[in-house]
Order: structure tokens, then C-alpha cells, then sequence
């Protein structure tokens, strides 16, 4: 009898201690975030996924498989509604761009998904600076580097999440809604705990705090033209600057340009860029006709300017990694327009061979830019040193209030290099220019030439309060610049996301 | 009171007028079997003279030749019989069809006497004379509360359960089945959905428009799945009872699993008295339950050629569905042995089905043995092992796949190619068809489709009673479930564009599960009180693997491993494993027989969840009130038998609603591309710690009345069940980063009665008639969905919409109105109650407006009425089955409409009575109506009202004839005990309005939300089995 009560006893503490047992199971073949932040090798792994999501957002990548997570919207946003592009007046897609009157259509469209990949880009960098601060057991120095990086793509987001919905941002108004910052990783909703937006002014020091810290902690060291697809210090610098520059030109705050300035500065002065002065680097290494045909074989350019500072690489030997740029070669939305022409003069090498037809099969009598030109398989140039150049000497100018002969020194690099040999203009001279605005209008002009496409003279027209006088935007009021938050985000916060100004 | 004194005098006058001719009569009582039987209540009628058998059956007991001699025994029907001038009256007596009210009942981790439960159970005693493939379909009409839908005709597939109405939408809304004390693997459509693709998938449109022409053909998970039913590993014939746990009290014992109902399954014993062997032999005969109408090749080719104007010539008239079905002709043969010898008794069954489909070459083979042990060690403990071995191959996963490529396969081709002789291939002559459906006929033969499951599920217990009135049990229980699956797609010949051969895959899941429950029990009585209880504790873990080869281009058909194929890879390995560990109470009080209470408690911890969610305790209590206890009935009511009220709330949830590690941050390595050389990950899913336990609350009222001894049985529940917390795929504000993520955010109720009315209508010696009605109604209600209050839903491309304050699942559609008898285009009710003829769905942008809601899959009403009639030696017992309200999308029809596909497809001949003169009445309109419009018909979508009918049905769904040879001619061979012949035919008719072939199906298998679609999917077969049962 009492054998089997001791049996029976021992049975079932066998079978107690059998259940002490774990409840804490992680999945085989994916990783959670302790393990992913563990060592170097998936941190940084996890690092690159980051930096997909950036390009997800500003220009379209393929975000899980071979597919288009979007269509480079952002990137889009920088020349649509400007006098660069126009859009089709059929296409459903851009037209309320053009008159700022958005309709239900854009709002479930472009303006909800700019918005919602910017954030899914900074959940993942949120997740990366505190995984790595967290769990990362590897080389602190590595840790701190890749932590900078996070916030360098954080930085990058912030700042174009806030030129585009930013109430205002760029016309100094300070006070105005910027965009929901959030600084945390994403990790459950709960509906009373909605956010609203923080105003520009915090937004603007978020991205400068950000960026501020990245510079502190990333490699000085400039790489191979080929693996500038991560962050440096000075991509960090050249991107703060920008930042700076976009920031003050409006309310002209000396502070911010001098640091703009100052940025751009030692950029230029950093070893490992060089700026080629011939008018082939646009042909050979930055621009290269990367055209293909499904039956066609695939042109394999492999040069890359040593100019760049910082892009997204989808050239071809990249397998499988395209840009969402294909409208551009296609000009099914948009094209771009005849008038060009009297933007550049007709031996200038950026209309001679970067304007062109693209596809031939969509709209062959519309014209394109090259630097799409094989529709997806084209690097997307974030930061290159000419911006650097013209915003070098722009700001000089600005800060000093007269026009230099280092400044005009600049601008006539990047208008000379635009000429093939002999057919080269005569130089820039200080005496040409008759006033710092008149000063400003041609490097504005010439940044316009130089950086059309690529994500910038929209924001330039309104940092500047549209002093070159784009006549699309100007027929917009101001209020009207930025865009519209989605009413999707208003509808899902109960109202406690405010729509801008403009849009009321 | 004088009266009585009368009475009196003239029965002792009788009994003593009587008594001058009486004598000893012996007998000896068995049950059907031939089992003796203890305790049978043998009565003179008339008189007060009575006795008992003793335990080998035998009694004495003194009447006259005039005099009838009642035998009666709780379970079994009375018997009468004359005496006359024998002196040996033995009789047998036959098994109540009435369930045994004072059964014991199985409640999870103990058993309870059926007149001491305060919960809603209902148990089913499994009929063997009719053949199922799994015992889910065995629950059909069994039960009130349970609704069960065959969903096709295919074999092996899985069918749709559900017990009181949906109780979630994210979640698996299929009951826990527990076989023999081990929670198994059982219905969920996202574990037992198989891919049947072979690899590559062939070019099709993915993301195709919602409107889409005809059937749900975009739907890769439709196209090129399988639904296996892991129930069908369970021989049905081991089944001793089923038992149902419906209300919160009943299932809160399975805490966080109990939400959608429990079944206990507990299998058959051997018995200590003697030693059985019982044999069983069927055969049956399948024929689909009907054939729908189709064009043969001349009108198909008219059609087309009217409709493209060329490209369809008149070339040969081939009936598809002819070629590609057979009459099946199945057999399966059992045999069990079962007894015991001193302290152990033994249950051991053998059995093998091979069940041949309707569609040519399927066939399903089943083998399985079970054996059941207990032995008694001394008189405090007993041990045993319970333990099935089954090993299923099911060749018929291409059935369904066959069956729907040849509704829609060109009648102008032929099976054959004349000249070789061999099959044809491909659609020419015709400009244009489906290229996948090359030839149904040579895919049937020439694909190798399946499926091998190897399944032990099986307990060892070790169980001690020190006392009487106590016993703590040890458990361990294991659910081993391996399968193989084979997907082996020809080579074709080159000719053939547009779909891919000479490919294969293999997977190969290894499930492990082992259960740990400890309990002890008690059972006590004193004075007038009486405890009943369980305390214990359980741990249950799991793992799964799976890993799946593909390769193809195999050089020779005679090299067709996947190891031997030119191009292979792997498309997936993987190992998952997750825990759930238990602690749990049950203590029921009695008080004077008469006031029950009871009380459970259940803590759970699921791996699942994450560690600030994991645990989840689910309480629960009842009331009952045994009022025919009470003198008040006792004196006044005295036909009342039995009257019990019982009432209880509880806590219930579903563990497995979210995926495995559902709350944590995820990430993949990205292996199709880099980033600029470097590997990256992506984040596949973000974190969400606040992921919890979905909490389903449920009221029950019942009612267990017994009448007119036992004459008529009624039980009456009525239950109200909430769901909060509930899990919903629900938009989140965009700067999380996310779009949609699982929340716990939505509530629903469902509320209804079950009602089972058991009446035994006549009962004479020779003749007896019952009948069973079981009634069950259940509503649904979305309280609070998302910020939006409503969704369409995306999850399970079933295109079901929900609402706030409509039934969960709904038809969104838009408003077909008929066709225009003036022009014959097709005309469309607006939200705005406009009506044209452009369709609504033209209109992308304002398209969802437009839409109505239209009502859900599931019935209001559904039941069974079932009739057992009883002369002599023959029996013959039928069964209705009914379910009303509900909607079905008829996905068939649309297709067999819809001549603007690139397929081609065949048309039903209804097709002919398409609109062609002014003035006519027709609701088929025009060829190319104003409503094809760029080559697309939007009549012919099945997100309208068009194809969307009501399939409530009533239908003959068993009778079964049995003659039972009589004891008589029996006992004189000496060793066969019983023999029974008997015949069963299943799905006789049905009446409906339904317009395709079967009202039950389901395209999506077990789904409950994503259920109502006939998506060309087989019908059930009509069956005529015949078998018999013997023992020995």
C-alpha cells in the first residue's frame, strides 16, 4: 500500500517537474529581435533592411520579394507640380498635384502611402537603435556605428516626411504641425494612446539631433565609389547641411546657413570625392544608358562617379534590386515638358543627352530624363558633390551678403563641366552679377539644371519663396506648397491629427 | 380511496385465483449480443410479483401459462412476452435507441452521472451501420448545438463543424477534440491546407479583381490546395461515445481552447465478463448526387462562334463529366475482440476501408488497429494503455481538381485522339481555352496526387484509489501525426503552352504532441450532501516539421524521385514548437439530491503569447435545482420523471487564434535579392505585445425533463455567448509604420436554443416506434468591430464583409435586378435605388458603395428528425437533416456563364435561354451585353445578388433497414451470438430551391467565416451501403 503511494507520488512529481517546463519558444527559421541584435553579422543584416525601407520610400525597392513596394513617390514629389514635369492630363495618378486639390483618390493613394512607408522605414531604425543599445553584444565601437546609421535613415525620413506634410515647414513656420514623431519601435496599438503632431520646429531638431549624433559616431573613412550605399560621416554632413540649408533660407536665419555652409565646406574638403570637370562623367559614370528590351541583353556599366556621396544601387548587376522609377521612363503619369529647352542652352550635355525619349513603346513623342533611363535598373543618386557645390556657394553668399569669387568659382564648375570641350561658354565673373538675388537666381537656375529629377527643385522653390519664378507653383498659394496628411491618419486619430492649414 | 381498497381486493383476488395454476419459471436475459444481463426487472404483469437476474442473466420466479412476464432494464426496450406452458422464458433484450439519461458521462478529466451535470453536454452513441470517414460526419444531426456541413464529396477533405454559431474571426472556429483524455490535431483550415501545386505555379493572374468573372479562380489557395480532414485517421467503429461540451461550464475544464465547444471521444473497453469478437463487413456504392446541364460540343462551338464570330469549330461531342466519373464501389471490413481475463479486460480492432471515388482513378485507403488495456495491479491501482495505429492513403487529392476542370473543360474536344489513340491534348481546334485543363481525363490517370498519414494517438494511466471516494490519476498521452505528401505532375507534350509538367514535390510533416495530466478525484457522500470534484494539472507540448523538395524536369519518367529530377529545390523547412501549460478545478456540491453547484477554474499559459499576456484564467459556475425531487412534484405531477433547471456563465477563449509567437518582432532574410551585395532582413512582422487572449463569455439556461416513465425526454438550453477581445485584422494609424495588424478589438454575441425532444411513440412487444427531434437556433451579432465599424475582408480572400450590428461573414454585393425584356442587357439596383444597366463595379471608385449587405453562410435554424421503427426482427430507422436561412454563393453557375474568359470554359445549358427577341422573359441576358465591357462580364461576377441563393435544404440523410436474426435460429450454432443485415442509403433526396447539385458544400473546407461558396466543388455521393455485423 504504501509502495504505491510513494509510486504514484513520485509519478506525479515526475510529471510536475516535466511541467516546469519552458513557455518560451522562438522560431526556427526567423530571428527575434534578441537574437538579430546579438552579434554584428544580423544586426547588420537587419542594418541593410533599413536602409531597403529608406529606399522603399524615397524611390521604390523591393521591400520582401522581387515586387515594387511603391512607386518612388517621394522621389517623384521633388519635380511634379513644378514647371520640370507635367503631368498627363488624362492619368488619374498626379494631376491634383498641379492645382494642390487633392482628392479622396490622392488621399487613399500617394499621400497614404508616402506617409505610412516613411514610418514603416523609421520603425525598423527604431527597432535597430534600441535592439543594438539593448541586446547587441559585439564591438562597441561597431554598435555606436551602427546605431548611427539608424539615425542617419531615421534623420533622412524625418526630414522629407516633414518637407512634404510639414505645415509650412520650409516657409519658417515654426509653430506649425510638422509630422507624429515617433522614437520608439512600434509594438501594439492601443487606440486611447494616439499621437498627434509635433510642430516643425521639434521635428526640425529631432532630424538635427539625429543627424548631429550619426556624424559623431560614423566612419570617416570615404569607401570605393561602389559601396557608397550606406552612411559616412560625411554623407551625414552633406545631408545636415541640406538640412540647414532648407531650414533657414526661408526666414534667411544666418545661424542655419552658416552651418550649411560650414557642412557643405568640409565636404568638399573631405579626400576621396573627386569632381570630375568633364562633361563625359554624365555619359560614362553618372547618367550611363542603362536601357533594355525583355529581349535584349542587359548593358553592364560598371563605372561609378567618384562625385557620389551617398545612393541607392540598382544597377544592373545588382540583381533584383530596381528602383520605382519607371514612370519616368515610361511617361505614362507624366513628361517632361518641351519647355525644358529654354532651361539649358543647346550645347549643354544635360539637355543634349540627359533629355530624351525613354521608352519608345509609351508616348514616343514625350521626352524624359536619362537618369531613369532603363526605367528600374538605374541608381538612384541621393547626395553627389555638385548639390554640395551649389549649396557651398549659395550659402556663401547668403552669409556674407555679397557675391565671391569662391562662390562663383563653384557655380562655374558645374556650368563649365556641363559643356564638351570646345563648345564651353565663357565663365561666370563676379561683375555679372549686378546683385546677391541676381547671385542667387543663377545658382538657383543652375542647381535646377544640374539636380532636375533628382528629388530637389520643388523644395528649392519653396525654401526660396519660389524666387525663380516657377509659374505652376506660383499659381498655388503658399499654404497649398506642402501636401495634405492623409484624411485616412485624421479619420484613424479621431481628429487628433490636425489637417494643414491650407487644407482645412 | 374506496377505489383503491376495490383494486386491492380484486388483485389479491386475481394473483390468488392465478396462484392455483402457477409455477417456476427460469430464464435467462441477454442483450443483443448475447452478453447476460444483471439487474433486469422481470415482472408478472398485473401482479405485484417481481424479482431480478442475477449476474449471468438467469431469474425464477413463479406465474401461470395465462400470465405475461415484463422485462425491463434502464437502456433497453421493455419487453412481453406470454408465458404459455414453457418452463425456460429467455429472452434478449434490445438496446435503447433513446440516449441513457443515468448514463455516466464523460466530462473531461472525470465522469459524471448525466442526472448530476449542470453543464450543456450532449452524447452521441456512434450507429455502426452506417459508414463514415470520420467521425465529424458521424456528428451529423446527432447533436442539437452542432451544426456540421459536408463540404464535398472529395475524400479525405475536410467538412465545416461548428458548435453554437462562430465565436471568432481570426481564430479556428472548429471544436478541441480530445480522444481518450489527448487533445489531437484536429480542424483548422490554415494547419491542414496542403499545397498540391507540384512546384512551380503555372502562369496565372495573382491579385485579380475582386469582381472576378465567374469562380474564385484567382484564388491561388483554392486552385491549388487540398484541405485534408486529420479526423479521418480516427476509425469510427473504435468509438464507444462522443460526448459535446457546449456551455462555459462544461468547457471551461479546457479553459483557453473550450470556446468553440469540446469533443470528447472515448473509445471502446472490453468488458470483464466475457470474451467478444465482433465482425463487420460493408460494401458500398457511390454515384454523385446529381450532374448539372451542360452544352455538348455543337452548342458550345455555336456559342463561342457567336460570340468571337470565328475560332470555335464543330469537331467532336465529348460529356466531361461522364468521362471523368464512375459509379465507386468501396469495401471495408472490421473485426475487434474484445474481454478480460482475471484484473484486465481488452479491447483490440483491426480495420481496413478502401473507398474509391466518383472521379475515376481516387481512391482512399484506411488501415487501423487499435488496442485498449487496463489491468487492475491490486484493488488500488489500475493501470492501462489506450492505443491507435492508423495509416491513411489517400490518393484522391486531384479528385476535386479533375471534377471542376471537367465542368468547364471545351465539349468539342475529345477524351482521345483518334488517329494515335492516345489522350488530346490542349484545346485546338478552338482559338482559345484553359491551357491547365490540357485533358481531365489524362490528368486523373496520369497525375499522382497524394497523401500518406501515419498517425499513433494513444494514452498510458496509472490510476490510484486509496479510498473510495478518491483517485489520482497519471497520464500521458502522445499524438504522433507524420504525412508524406506526393505531388507528381507527367511530362507533357511540347506542343503544350502555357502550363508547366514534368515537375514534382514532396513534403513531409512530422507532428509530435505529448500530454501530461495528473488529476485526482473525488467523489463523496455524506449525509445529504455530495461532492464531486477534479483537481489537477496538465502540460501539453508540440513540435512540427516540415520540409518540402520540389524539382522538375525529370529526364525520364522512370527517374521520377524528386532527388532524381534536374532542377530541385527546397521550398521550405522548418521546425515549430509551442507549449501550454494547465492548472484546473472542478468541484460539484450536491445538496439532498436535489440543489446542485458547481465551480470550475482553469490557468493556462501558452507559449503563444507573449509573457506579459501568457497566462489566461477562465472560471466558471452553475446552478441546478432537480425539481422533481421536490415533494411539491413528487405528489401532484407524478408523470413527471425527471425536472431539472440548470444554469451557468463562464469563461472560455481559443488558444491558436494568432500564429505561433504571435507577439513578438520578426524578422526574414531576404534570399531573392541584396542590397548592393550585402544580405538583408526584413522585418516580417512587428512586434505587438499587446496581443491577448480573445475572452469568450457564455450564459446557459437549461432544462432536462423526463416524462411518462421515460416515454418522452426533453432537454431545452438556451445560451447567450459574448466574445471580447476579440481578434480582428483592423487598420492602424499609419505612423506606427504598419497598416493592419491583428488587435484585440472586436466583440460579437451569439445567441440561440438547442432543443432535443426524444419521444418513444409506441412501444408494444412487437412494435416499437421513437422518434428524435433536435432543433438548434443561433444568431450572430458584430457588436464592435474597428474604428470604421466595418471591413471587407482580406484575410481569407473569401471576400466576406463585417459590420458592426450584422452577423459576422456577410455577402457584400452588388444588386443584380434582372434583364431588360426590352433590350436584354442586364439591369443593376444602385445604392441611391437607381437602376441601369452599367454595372456598379465598373465604377471603381465609387464600387463599394454601391454594394448591399446580403446575408451569411450560415443557418438560422437547423436540426434532424430521426424515426427508429422497430417490428420483430427488422428495424428501420431514417433521418432527416435541415438547415434554413442560410445563403449560398453559387460560384458554379457563374462560371458555366461566363464565355468572356480566356478559358473558354463550358456553359450550362441554360445558357441557350439567353435573351434574343424583344419582350422576352429571361434572366440570362444577351451575348455581349451592355455589361461586358472590355472583354470582361461583369454579369458573371459572383460579388452580386445574381448567384447568391438560398440553400436551405431538408434532406433524407440516412435510412438504414437492419433485420436482426433472431436469438432462436442463433443459438443454435452455438457460437454466433448476433448477426445483423442491414442496408444504409445516404442522401437519398433533398428538397431545396438550391439551384446547383448540393446545398452543403463549402469550397473553403473547414472554414466557418469564409464558408457558402459551391465553387465547382464536388458534390456528396448518393450511397447504398450494405453490410453486416456479427458477433461471436
Amino acid at each position: 500500500m504504501k509502495k504505491y503511494i510513494s509510486f504514484t507520488g513520485l509519478l506525479i512529481a515526475a510529471g510536475i517537474l516535466f511541467n516546469a517546463c519552458e513557455l518560451d519558444y522562438a522560431p526556427e527559421n526567423t530571428l527575434v529581435d534578441e537574437k538579430v541584435y546579438k552579434d554584428k553579422k544580423s544586426a547588420e543584416a537587419a542594418l541593410m533592411g533599413n536602409y531597403v525601407r529608406l529606399n522603399v520610400f524615397m524611390a521604390g525597392a523591393p521591400q520582401d520579394q522581387n515586387n515594387y513596394s511603391n512607386l518612388g513617390y517621394t522621389w517623384y514629389l521633388g519635380d511634379l507640380g513644378t514647371e520640370n514635369l507635367n503631368v498627363r492630363e488624362k492619368s488619374s495618378g498626379f494631376v491634383a498635384i498641379e492645382k494642390a486639390e487633392y482628392t479622396s483618390s490622392e488621399h487613399d493613394s500617394y499621400l497614404r502611402n508616402i506617409w505610412y512607408w516613411g514610418y514603416n522605414a523609421i520603425d525598423f531604425s527604431n527597432n535597430i537603435i534600441l535592439g543594438v543599445n539593448r541586446y547587441g553584444q559585439y564591438d562597441a565601437q561597431m554598435k555606436k556605428q551602427h546605431i548611427a546609421e539608424a539615425k542617419f535613415i531615421r534623420a533622412y525620413i524625418y526630414f522629407y516626411l516633414l518637407n512634404i506634410y510639414g505645415d509650412q515647414a520650409l516657409l519658417g513656420n515654426d509653430n506649425g504641425d510638422g509630422v507624429v514623431l515617433s522614437l520608439q519601435p512600434y509594438n501594439g496599438y492601443n487606440p486611447d494612446e494616439v499621437s498627434g503632431r509635433s510642430t516643425n520646429a521639434a521635428v526640425w531638431s529631432q532630424i538635427i539631433r539625429d543627424l548631429e549624433e550619426a556624424i559623431t559616431d560614423l566612419p570617416a573613412a570615404v569607401p570605393d565609389a561602389t559601396s557608397r550605399i550606406r552612411a559616412t560621416k560625411s554623407s551625414a554632413q552633406a545631408l545636415l547641411s541640406r538640412v540647414y540649408l532648407y531650414k533657414g533660407t526661408y526666414k534667411n536665419n544666418q545661424a542655419d546657413l552658416v552651418k550649411a555652409r560650414d557642412l557643405a565646406k568640409t565636404v568638399l574638403s573631405t579626400s576621396g570625392y573627386a569632381f570630375s570637370a568633364s562633361s563625359n562623367e554624365f555619359i560614362t559614370a553618372l547618367f550611363p544608358n542603362n536601357e533594355y528590351t525583355q529581349s535584349g541583353s542587359y548593358p553592364d556599366p560598371t563605372t561609378r562617379s567618384n562625385e557620389l556621396i551617398f545612393f541607392q544601387p540598382s544597377r544592373l548587376y545588382v540583381d533584383n534590386y530596381p528602383c520605382g522609377l519607371s514612370y519616368y521612363y515610361r511617361k505614362l503619369n507624366f513628361f517632361v515638358p518641351k519647355t525644358i529647352e529654354n532651361l539649358y542652352d543647346k550645347d549643354d550635355v544635360r539637355l543634349d543627352y540627359l533629355i530624351w525619349t525613354g521608352s519608345k513603346s509609351d508616348n514616343p513623342s514625350d521626352s524624359t530624363s536619362m537618369k531613369y533611363s532603363g526605367g528600374e535598373y538605374n541608381d538612384v543618386i541621393y547626395i553627389r558633390l555638385a548639390e554640395m557645390k551649389l549649396t557651398y556657394a549659395e550659402t556663401l553668399v547668403r552669409t556674407s551678403n555679397s557675391v565671391t569669387t569662391e562662390a562663383v568659382a563653384h557655380l562655374n564648375d558645374i556650368h563649365q563641366r556641363a559643356y564638351p570641350e570646345g563648345l564651353k561658354p565663357a565663365p561666370y565673373k563676379v561683375a555679372d552679377f549686378a546683385s546677391v538675388d541676381d547671385f542667387l537666381k543663377e545658382v538657383l537656375r543652375e542647381r535646377n539644371r544640374e539636380l532636375a529629377y533628382e528629388g530637389h527643385y520643388r523644395w528649392d522653390l519653396m525654401r526660396t519663396n519660389n524666387l525663380l519664378g516657377d509659374t505652376k507653383m506660383g499659381a498655388i498659394d503658399k499654404t497649398r506648397w506642402n501636401f495634405p496628411v492623409s484624411d485616412y491618419e485624421i479619420r484613424i486619430s479621431d481628429g487628433k491629427i490636425k489637417q494643414n492649414t491650407g487644407f482645412n | 380511496m374506496k377505489a383503491k381498497s376495490i383494486l386491492f381486493v380484486l388483485l389479491t383476488f386475481f394473483s390468488v385465483s392465478v396462484s392455483a395454476q402457477k409455477r417456476t419459471v427460469k430464464g435467462k436475459v441477454v442483450d443483443n449480443a448475447g452478453n447476460p444481463l444483471e439487474m433486469v426487472s422481470v415482472h408478472v404483469k398485473g401482479t405485484n410479483v417481481a424479482t431480478y437476474t442475477a449476474n449471468d442473466g438467469g431469474y425464477s420466479i413463479s406465474a401461470a401459462p395465462s400470465d405475461t412476464l415484463s422485462f425491463s432494464l434502464l437502456g433497453y426496450n421493455k419487453y412481453f412476452i406470454k408465458v404459455g406452458d414453457r418452463n425456460d422464458v429467455s429472452v434478449s433484450l434490445k438496446e435503447s435507441n433513446a440516449f441513457k439519461m443515468s448514463d455516466l458521462v464523460v466530462t473531461g478529466y472525470s465522469r459524471q452521472e448525466r442526472r448530476d451535470l449542470t453543464g450543456s453536454v450532449s452524447s452521441v452513441k456512434p450507429d455502426d451501420r452506417i459508414g463514415f470517414q470520420s467521425v465529424d460526419q458521424l456528428l451529423q444531426g446527432k447533436a442539437p448545438g452542432v451544426y456540421m456541413s459536408n463540404s464535398s464529396g472529395a475524400l479525405g477533405g475536410a467538412n465545416l463543424l461548428t458548435i453554437r454559431g462562430i465565436s471568432s474571426i481570426m481564430g479556428d472556429n472548429n471544436p478541441l477534440y480530445v480522444i481518450d483524455g489527448v487533445p489531437v490535431y484536429s480542424t483548422d483550415r490554415d494547419a491542414n491546407n496542403m499545397d498540391v501545386s507540384g512546384g512551380a505555379i503555372p502562369g496565372i493572374a495573382m491579385g485579380g479583381t475582386h469582381t472576378g468573372g465567374g469562380t474564385l479562380k484567382y484564388d491561388h489557395e483554392l486552385k491549388y490546395s487540398f484541405e485534408r480532414n486529420p479526423l479521418a485517421t480516427l476509425n469510427p467503429d473504435d468509438i464507444e461515445s462522443i460526448e459535446i461540451l457546449k456551455d462555459a461550464f462544461a468547457t471551461a475544464i479546457y479553459g483557453s481552447r473550450g470556446a468553440a465547444g469540446v469533443i470528447l471521444i472515448t473509445t471502446k473497453k472490453g468488458s470483464r465478463d466475457r470474451t467478444q469478437v465482433n465482425v463487420g463487413y460493408t460494401v458500398s456504392i457511390d454515384r454523385p448526387m446529381g450532374k448539372l446541364d451542360l452544352l455538348n460540343g455543337d452548342q458550345y462551338s455555336d456559342i463561342y462562334t457567336a460570340y468571337y464570330k470565328k475560332g470555335f469549330p464543330r469537331f467532336a461531342n465529348t460529356d466531361w463529366i461522364d468521362a471523368v466519373t464512375r459509379t465507386a464501389v468501396s469495401h471495408g471490413v472490421n473485426a475487434s475482440v474484445s474481454g478480460g481475463q482475471g484484473k484486465t479486460t481488452y479491447f483490440i480492432s483491426l480495420s481496413y476501408d478502401n473507398n474509391q471515388s466518383y472521379v475515376i482513378n481516387n481512391d482512399m485507403q484506411r488501415y487501423a488497429a487499435r488496442m485498449n488495456l487496463n489491468t487492475a495491479i491490486n484493488k488500488y491501482l489500475d493501470m492501462g494503455l489506450n492505443m491507435s495505429l492508423t495509416k491513411l492513403n489517400n490518393n484522391a487529392l486531384t479528385a476535386s481538381n479533375v471534377y471542376a476542370m471537367a465542368l468547364k473543360k471545351a465539349p468539342n474536344i475529345p477524351v482521345y485522339d483518334e488517329k494515335t489513340g492516345d489522350y488530346y491534348y490542349g484545346y485546338a481546334p478552338n482559338e482559345k481555352g484553359d491551357p491547365e485543363a490540357y485533358n481531365p481525363v489524362a490528368i486523373a490517370y496520369n497525375n499522382d496526387e497524394s497523401l500518406e498519414d501515419t498517425r499513433v494517438v494513444g494514452n498510458g494511466y496509472l490510476e490510484y484509489r486509496p479510498t473510495s471516494w478518491i483517485s489520482l490519476r497519471s497520464e500521458l498521452g502522445t499524438d504522433l501525426y507524420n504525412s508524406f505528401t506526393n505531388i507528381r505532375k507527367p511530362e507533357l507534350p511540347e506542343t503544350l503552352s502555357g502550363v508547366i509538367g514534368n515537375q514534382a514535390s514532396e513534403s513531409t510533416s512530422l507532428k509530435y504532441k505529448i500530454v501530461v495530466n495528473n488529476t485526482i478525484n473525488i467523489n463523496k457522500i455524506f449525509g445529504q450532501h455530495f461532492l464531486q470534484g477534479v483537481l489537477g494539472q496538465s502540460y501539453e507540448y508540440t513540435q512540427e516539421r516540415y520540409n518540402s523538395v520540389t524539382g522538375s524536369d525529370f529526364f525520364s519518367p522512370e527517374l521520377n524521385g524528386v532527388g532524381a529530377a534536374q532542377e530541385k529545390r527546397v521550398t521550405s523547412a522548418y521546425m515549430r514548437q509551442y507549449a501550454l501549460f494547465s492548472a484546473f478545478a472542478r468541484l460539484n456540491y450536491q445538496w439532498k439530491h436535489r440543489y446542485m453547484a458547481g465551480v470550475t477554474y482553469r490557468l493556462d499559459g501558452s507559449s503563444r503569447y507573449n509573457r506579459n499576456h501568457r497566462y489566461l484564467s477562465t472560471p466558471s459556475f452553475s446552478l441546478g435545482w432537480r425539481m422533481s425531487e421536490e415533494n411539491f412534484i413528487k405528489d401532484n405531477l407524478k408523470w413527471v420523471d425527471q425536472l431539472k433547471l440548470r444554469g451557468s456563465v463562464g469563461l472560455s477563449s481559443k488558444d491558436g487564434n494568432n500564429s505561433y509567437y504571435g507577439a513578438q518582432a520578426v524578422y526574414n532574410l531576404n534570399t531573392l535579392t541584396t542590397y548592393g551585395g550585402h544580405s538583408y532582413l526584413q522585418m516580417s512582422q512587428p512586434g505587438n505585445e499587446n496581443l491577448d487572449w480573445e475572452r469568450t463569455i457564455t450564459y446557459d439556461a437549461g432544462l432536462d425533463v423526463e416524462l411518462f416513465k421515460g416515454r418522452v425526454q426533453m432537454t431545452f438550453d438556451y445560451f447567450y455567448k459574448k466574445t471580447t477581445n476579440m481578434l480582428f485584422s483592423s487598420d492602424l494609424p499609419l505612423y506606427t509604420g504598419y497598416t493592419k495588424e491583428n488587435q484585440n478589438i472586436a466583440d460579437m454575441m451569439n445567441q440561440g436554443i438547442d432543443f432535443q425532444l426524444i419521444t418513444t411513440n409506441i412501444q408494444t412487444n412487437d412494435f416499437q416506434w421513437q422518434s428524435i427531434l433536435n432543433l438548434s437556433r443561433s444568431t450572430n451579432k458584430i457588436l464592435k468591430l474597428n474604428f470604421e465599424g466595418n471591413q471587407l475582408d482580406q484575410a481569407n480572400s473569401s471576400y466576406k464583409y463585417y459590420a458592426e450590428g450584422e452577423p459576422v461573414a456577410q455577402w457584400y454585393l452588388h444588386d443584380w435586378v434582372g434583364v431588360d425584356p426590352m433590350t436584354g442587357d442586364p439591369l443593376w439596383r444602385y445604392a441611391d435605388g437607381s437602376i441601369s444597366k452599367i454595372p456598379p463595379a465598373s465604377d471603381y471608385a465609387r464600387s463599394q458603395y454601391n454594394k448591399f449587405v446580403c446575408g451569411t453562410a450560415m443557418p438560422d435554424v437547423y436540426g434532424s428528425f430521426t424515426n427508429t421503427l422497430m417490428y420483430k426482427d427488422f428495424e428501420l430507422n431514417f433521418m432527416f437533416t435541415f438547415a434554413l436561412g442560410s445563403r449560398m454563393m453559387n460560384s458554379t453557375r457563374a462560371t458555366l456563364l461566363t464565355y468572356t474568359q480566356s478559358d473558354a470554359c463550358n456553359l450550362g445549358t441554360e445558357i441557350l435561354e439567353m435573351w434574343q427577341i424583344p419582350g422576352q422573359q429571361t434572366d440570362i441576358p444577351k451575348l455581349n451585353n451592355a455589361s461586358v465591357l472590355n472583354g470582361y462580364d461583369y454579369t458573371t461576377s459572383i460579388t452580386t445578388t445574381r448567384f447568391l441563393e438560398n440553400n436551405s435544404y431538408l434532406r433524407l440523410k440516412t435510412l438504414t433497414l437492419t433485420y436482426n436474426v433472431p436469438q432462436r435460429f442463433l443459438l443454435k450454432t452455438k457460437f454466433i451470438r448476433q448477426f445483423r443485415i442491414f442496408a444504409t442509403f445516404t442522401n437519398l433526396f433533398t428538397i431545396t430551391k438550391y439551384s446547383g447539385l448540393d446545398p452543403e458544400v463549402s469550397a473553403f473546407g473547414s472554414s466557418a467565416t469564409a464558408a457558402g461558396y459551391d465553387n465547382s466543388t464536388m458534390p456528396q455521393s448518393r450511397s447504398y451501403q450494405f453490410g453486416i455485423r456479427a458477433s461471436f
